[in-house]
């Protein structure tokens, strides 16, 4: 699919801001392709507060795979695991934060994960959240520390610690916010459906956001970090931008 | 994915005849293995066949297009059910 998402938007002042553009995604084909920082990436070590909301469309849903994971020294930080079409868990510091089951996924779709972590919540099952498609806190099993630890180790988009459980499909609008999203934040990000400028929100916090190619010209070994600093710049064997985005 | 790869099953002991100028990998480092370390994936652009195979220095496993080949990989013999044991 090459259709592309156009919006103008507009500020609040009624001046029409930089229109934003959503052409492209990052592709993987689910043998050995990947993609990582060749840094480490430390932005929420030791942070109560951060969330991460992302796009993402799975070939086969089937598969075991890992969207996008954080591991090195120190062991597991991050990862955002698929089992096959009956479980989805998300990593974070040091253990699994939540396990949903009972979605029924499809092929070649496109969805948005939000996932929220408020580590000052007295009780731990309140700490962090989980939204699929902007809607409702998920179902789950889930809980977790205060605060995050320290790991040193590279952002990883497509399996975990190089060539291991890659997807088979496409990312795309990932952000990395130092912040807790509410609910209604992860609603405003999923736009019905369509991705927006999420910088435009006035959602506090956002730390990273990678593109899937909009702001690389969709060509290229390099996914530049279009408000931070992390860019992703080591792609794995045959892992490209692609002309296939939420719509 | 836009091109089309053709993809081989190579066993381990292979891996010194392995010219990645000929293929989409490019180092050791970078490649799948099986869990049991035994064997590995390379992928090359249709129509390319590496001459490392074509010569007969590295006879693959077995050969696939994508599809194939994704349905190995989703096996337990390459991707593990519960990583961590969580």
């Amino acid at each position: 699919m090459a259709l592309g998402t156009k919006l103008g938007i507009v500020a609040s002042s009624g001046v029409a801001a930089a229109s934003f553009e959503n052409d492209y995604s990052i592709a993987f084909d689910g043998t050995d392709d990947y993609a990582n920082g060749t840094a480490n990436f430390t932005t929420w070590n030791g942070l109560a507060n951060v969330s991460f909301n992302v796009w993402f469309k799975r070939d086969n849903v089937t598969r075991n795979e890992m969207l996008m994971s954080q591991y090195g020294t120190g062991g597991n930080n991050f990862y955002i695991y698929c089992v096959g079409n009956a479980r989805l868990d998300v990593y974070l510091g040091g253990g699994v934060r939540y396990r949903h089951t009972g979605t029924t996924f499809a092929n070649n779709t496109w969805y948005n994960l939000g996932f929220s972590y408020d580590g000052s919540q007295g009780t731990s099952a309140n700490r962090p959240s989980l939204y699929l498609n902007g809607g409702s806190r998920l179902a789950g099993t889930f809980g977790g520390p205060t605060a995050l630890g320290t790991y040193t180790s590279d952002f990883q988009m497509s399996g975990r610690d190089g060539a291991t459980l890659e997807m088979a499909g496409n990312l795309d609008e990932i952000s990395i916010w130092t912040s807790t999203l509410t609910e209604a934040n992860h609603n405003a990000i999923y736009n019905s459906g369509t991705p927006l400028d999420i910088s435009a929100l006035g959602i506090s916090g956002l730390a990273h956001w990678w593109r899937g190619g909009d702001n690389n010209g969709g060509t290229g070994t390099t996914m530049s970090d279009a408000v931070g600093s992390y860019s992703i710049n080591y792609f794995n064997d045959n892992t490209a931008f692609e002309a296939d985005v939420p719509t | 994915m836009s091109r089309t790869l053709e993809y081989a099953i190579i066993n381990t002991p292979y891996l010194g005849e392995i010219d990645f100028s000929q293929i989409c990998e490019t180092s050791l480092n970078t490649l799948r293995y099986k869990l049991d370390d035994t064997q590995f994936i390379i992928k090359w652009d249709e129509g390319h066949l590496p001459t490392f195979i074509e010569d007969g220095s590295v006879t693959p496993f077995v050969t696939m297009n994508h599809e194939q080949a994704l349905e190995l990989m989703a096996t337990s013999a390459w991707t593990p059910t519960d990583p961590d044991g969580e």
